[in-house]
């Protein structure tokens, strides 16, 4: 029981630093498209 | 619920409060995010290498210098007044600084290809109407006002004006707007680009958050000057901007482009009469006065100090006695206008020799010297104690 208990409350917790990295992501791509630089594809990578 | 769908629901509400957490700390960065040991904008922390400083970042360099009592004094304008030329420890800025004493606060806000008030206007502009004694030294030459918006560093201006810390200046936003009109399709585009960005980021405050990473932790972008190290975080590179060469090597540029560029500056300004000799062209004069109408404050007017900056002699000494007569009759008619307008306006350089100019209108560390004692006494007469 409680090894699984583990595993589930694991799983939550990486859903949860997935779900922050995305949005702090989306944050991040806000900031690359408004930067004044064109064409976006040559300063993406 | 299953337990599947209570990890997905909270993987989907993860998402938001991330991109929530990442605007909270942009907000935060907004209020104290700044350059360190800061003296002036160099390529690594300017527009050339991909770093644009936010409205706020500019704003607080002012404020971290400011304490009650201090006069705030904010340099703006061109790489002229960014002491292109000067080694950093002899930038004119803090010579000025060290001429005016502990009652005043000097900040170095110019950029480099600047017009006269971008950026730095913008921030005297925001002080003021926090109360905060402002005075603000900018430079030109004559005929050349510009707008606050539509060239690199216009960016801040809609930063500025979507975070509300403008003076209400409708005459601004009309001229801005009648401009485009006219301007190309890719003009018009890139300017709604930015007002769509501005407005966006005083909501989610991403510019000052990934500056403040950029500047402090690492940059993201490849850029041309910083290639290979692009990576690298903006504190850890130093100011190369060019200082003065050896004697021998000044003035080497091509002296026919040199020589057009100074009578550039009253060429198309003035006009020649048999009887009277030159006198000033008056579209032009209307056409700075407008602007210069349009695009400051009344409020700002009486605190700016407009320099107009003169070629390096061993130019003007190649003009025509009539070229000169021409050249003079612009330099203080331009300066007769802004004065007209409310402001304090002088014409700086005239009196400089060869050495103190790096080339043909920046200033070496002993032209920086002078420029400062002299905008020193213009600033105290501004400011009588």
């Amino acid at each position: 029981m409680i090894p699984y208990l583990l595993r589930q409350s694991g799983a939550l917790a990486l859903r949860v630093f997935l779900g922050l990295a995305i949005g702090g992501f989306a944050h991040y791509l806000l900031y690359r498209l408004f930067l004044p630089v064109q064409p976006f594809i040559y300063v993406a990578f | 619920m299953t337990f599947l769908k209570i990890k997905n629901l909270v993987f989907l509400l993860a998402i938001p409060l991330g991109f929530g957490l990442a605007s909270w700390f942009g907000l935060n960065a907004e209020s104290y995010s700044k350059p360190s040991r800061f003296v002036r904008f160099h390529y690594h922390i300017s527009p050339e290498t991909l770093f644009f400083p936010t409205f706020s970042m500019l704003e607080n360099l002012a404020l971290s210098r400011w304490k009650p009592g201090k006069t705030i004094v904010i340099i703006a304008g061109n790489s002229i007044l960014n002491g292109y030329g000067q080694n950093e420890a002899d930038v004119w800025s803090l010579r000025l600084q060290d001429e005016l004493g502990d009652r005043y606060a000097v900040v170095n806000l110019s950029f480099r290809g600047a017009l006269p008030f971008e950026g730095g206007m913008l921030v005297a502009e925001s002080l003021q109407r926090r109360g905060l004694p402002v005075v603000l030294v900018t430079n030109t030459s004559p005929g050349t006002v510009g707008r606050v918006a539509g060239e690199t560093y216009g960016y801040l201006y809609y930063d500025a004006l979507y975070k509300q810390r403008l003076h209400s200046h409708p005459a601004r936003r009309a001229n801005i707007l009648e401009w485009e009109k006219t301007a190309s399709k890719s003009v018009r585009e890139q300017q709604t680009e930015l007002r769509r960005g501005a407005l966006l980021d005083s909501w989610f405050h991403f510019q000052g958050l990934w500056h403040h990473v950029a500047y402090r932790y690492f940059f993201t972008t490849w850029n041309q000057r910083t290639r290979l190290t692009f990576w690298r975080s903006r504190d850890k590179y130093i100011d190369d901007l060019p200082v003065e060469p050896g004697n021998e090597q000044r003035f080497q540029s091509d002296l026919s482009s040199e020589l057009a560029i100074t009578r550039g500056f009253s060429i198309n300004l003035a006009e020649f009469e048999e009887k009277i000799g030159w006198e000033l062209l008056q579209p032009p004069m209307e056409i700075a006065g407008d602007l210069i109408e349009d695009m400051i404050p009344k409020p700002i007017r009486a605190r700016t100090i407009v320099l107009l900056s003169q070629n390096a002699p061993i130019y003007r000494s190649k003009l025509t006695n009539r070229e000169r007569d021409r050249d003079e009759l612009v330099f203080k008619g331009y300066a007769a206008l802004w004065q007209s307008y409310g402001f304090t306006c002088k014409i700086v350089g005239e009196d400089f020799d060869n050495q103190d100019f790096y080339d043909r209108s920046h200033l070496t560390a002993t032209g920086g010297r002078k420029l400062a004692l002299q905008v020193a006494d213009y600033v105290r007469q501004l400011t009588p104690p």
